[in-house]
């Protein structure tokens, strides 16, 4: 008899119905009003294991738990009780038992139809045993989330877009000692240091409209009721449409690094401030300095003119017919206060110089006039067939600070006469090349050591082969300094016994 | 024979350099401070002034400004003999009038060819206020006097 229905059924359908039926990958069932299964499609008898034949004539509870068979036979009554035609809108999830006793989780829908005016029942079985799994993978996933953040030694934070809490970790609830409830909302503000707080939120309120992470520092109470700073950094989430969402954040106690920085800037503060102390103390002991050279100056001139006004009187009284031996002494005293008087000027030059005190003052004129009368100025220092040459090349007229250029080629010219012997010529060059004037002076005097040059621009050095001749060790000091205030370079080359030269290059405006 | 008044609180500078002048053929006026200086030079208009600049009771600043005020005494060149030798020392002598700057120690024939310059700048200034005269000059100097 449940042969010719069957057969009856499939002669009333389409053949794509059939089709359909066949190939739906949905399990299809179809019940009678006694409940006992009428058609399986292939789907349903492969996911309950047994085959049309195994399956048609049999109640329906063959495929349900044993806790659920007596009440799923009350069942069909109460929902023949009200049939439908349309399906079940929503599936209704239970457990089916496979062939072999195998319990699968499965979603129902049920519809009613009648056919040759028997009531009949399709029954469409969804497996959900993947999706249970599925459900199963995220529910380890969330707990293993949950797991990193609650151990995370960071506080971590989620937060509404109005910065109402709506998560935080175990790291931070340990930290305040508080529950979740406590915290979420408005809770976490009560925590903040009440000097803290506008700026907090102001933060917050700021990375909402710019929608940029931040980073703050500010203070929290902890368990211990001890306010402690945290640094906090966070940022805006937004959602799949790019609205913002709300913020996701972290804390980290940083109070002892905060309390050691302190520290650390109080010491710096202190240093700083002994630093000040000292540089003041530096300076007055420089004006001191700066007053003793200036005072040593003035007070070593006046015996000193006494000295020379009371020599030359000696040789006036004594005419020029004197005893030799007597003229040879009154010039010695007479080169003896000159001495003294050049490194007077040498100490207050340096000092000058070291102050900062010194202005550049240029102007124009013509340098080799200006270079022969240096070259007179030092006339004196000629020994016996010592000649200055001099060379020039290019434009006379040149702008430049004329003391400081007078300081230069005066220690220069000096220096080469007195280190170098009787006979043996200097040469003085310029040339000027319009943008810069190149000057050397050349000897062939003593020369320097080369294990000695590097010091040989350094305050108060003297050469060893120098050491028999007089000077102060400060005019190379003055050369140099003159060079870097004018911003021009200086350099010698140098040969013990061959002689030096040196040669200076300036800069100089375009005269108009 | 010119006058030279000079006005110096030290001693044995001011009797040295007095000494070298009278040898130089000056006549000499001394004093030993600026207010008997500002005095002398009122009553007994020298030709030239040499004038330290640390003095006591008036500086040779000082000096230099009351004999510019007075015109009885604006047109007699003052040199200052000092041991100051600061640029900006110099500076502000010369902005005040100064006809020369000699710095201590220093040579005698430096000191006769700074007095015979400013001896020459004075007559050169009276010179210019009057006709000039064809073939008329200036009186020269000879910078080492007693070279010749």
């Amino acid at each position: 008899m449940r042969m010719s229905f069957q057969k009856q059924v499939f002669q009333e359908s389409e053949p794509a119905l059939r089709v359909l039926f066949e190939s739906a990958t949905l399990g299809i069932l179809v019940v009678d009003d006694q409940g006992l299964i009428v058609l399986a499609n292939p789907s349903a008898q492969q996911l309950f294991g047994y085959s049309q034949v195994e399956l048609a004539g049999n109640p329906i509870e063959v495929l349900l738990p044993d806790c659920f068979r007596f009440q799923h036979t009350q069942h069909p009554n109460s929902f023949f009780a009200n049939p439908t035609r349309q399906p079940t809108e929503l599936g209704m999830e239970m457990y089916a038992v496979k062939k072999g006793d195998e319990t699968i989780q499965v979603e129902v829908r049920m519809a009613h139809f009648e056919l040759d005016q028997k009531r009949l029942t399709g029954i469409f079985v969804t497996d959900l045993s993947h999706r249970a799994g599925a459900d199963q993978m995220l529910a380890e996933r969330d707990a293993w989330f949950k797991k990193i953040a609650d151990h995370l030694p960071v506080m971590i934070w989620m937060a509404g877009p109005d910065a109402q809490c709506k998560y935080v970790n175990e790291t931070w609830l340990a930290y305040t000692g508080r529950s979740l409830a406590q915290e979420l909302g408005n809770g976490w503000k009560t925590l903040v240091h009440p000097d803290d707080l506008e700026e907090c939120l102001q933060t917050l309120e700021l990375s909402m409209a710019t929608q940029q992470p931040f980073v703050q520092e500010f203070r929290y109470q902890r368990h211990d009721g001890q306010y402690r700073w945290l640094q906090q950094a966070g940022r805006v989430i937004l959602s799949a449409n790019q609205q913002p969402e709300g913020f996701v954040g972290s804390c980290t106690d940083i109070h002892d690094q905060h309390k050691h920085k302190d520290e650390l800037e109080k010491q710096v503060q202190k240093r700083t401030a002994a630093m000040y102390q000292e540089l003041q103390r530096e300076q007055a002991s420089n004006e001191l300095k700066s007053k003793f050279v200036s005072m040593a100056s003035h007070e070593f001139r006046l015996p000193l003119s006494i000295v020379l006004t009371s020599t030359s009187l000696i040789e006036l009284i004594m005419g020029p017919e004197r005893d030799e031996r007597i003229s040879k002494h009154l010039e010695r005293i007479k080169l003896s206060v000159q001495h003294l008087t050049a490194i007077l000027n040498d100490f207050l030059s340096i000092d000058k110089l070291e102050q900062g005190l010194t202005e550049i003052l240029n102007d124009i004129f013509d340098l080799e006039a200006f270079m022969q009368e240096v070259i007179e100025s030092v006339s004196f220092l000629q020994k016996n067939g010592q000649y200055i040459y001099l060379t020039y090349v290019g434009e006379r007229m040149v702008q430049l600070d004329r003391e400081k250029l007078r300081h230069i080629l005066t220690n220069l010219l000096t220096n080469a006469l007195k280190y170098s012997g009787e006979d043996r010529p200097v040469y003085i060059s310029a040339e000027n090349k319009r943008d810069r004037l190149i000057v050397s002076v050349q000897d062939q005097g003593i020369g320097i050591p080369p294990e000695e040059q590097p010091y040989l621009f350094h305050k108060f050095f003297r050469a060893k082969n120098a050491q028999q001749i007089q000077g102060t060790g400060l005019g190379l000091t003055i050369v140099k300094r003159c060079v870097d205030l004018l911003q021009g370079s200086i350099s010698f080359v140098s040969e013990p016994g061959s002689g030096t030269s040196f040669t200076i290059e300036l800069p100089q405006p375009a005269i108009s | 024979m010119k006058t030279v008044l000079l006005i110096e609180d030290n001693l044995e500078i001011r009797e040295n350099t007095a000494e070298i002048l009278e040898l130089a053929g000056y006549r000499i006026l001394a004093a030993d401070n600026g207010q008997e200086g500002v005095q002398l030079a009122t009553e007994l208009r020298p030709d030239v002034i040499l004038c330290d600049i640390m003095m006591p009771q008036l500086d040779g600043y000082e000096v230099l400004q009351i004999l510019k005020r007075n015109p009885a005494t604006a047109c007699i060149p003052l040199v200052y003999l000092t041991a100051k030798t600061e640029k900006s020392e110099i500076q502000k002598a010369m902005e005040l009038g100064a006809a020369g700057y000699i710095c201590k120690p220093f040579e005698v024939t430096d000191l006769i060819y700074e007095i015979e310059k400013s001896l020459e700048k004075k007559t050169a200034a009276l010179v210019s206020k009057q006709p000039v005269w064809p073939g008329k000059r200036t009186a020269g100097h000879d910078k080492s006097p007693y070279k010749s």
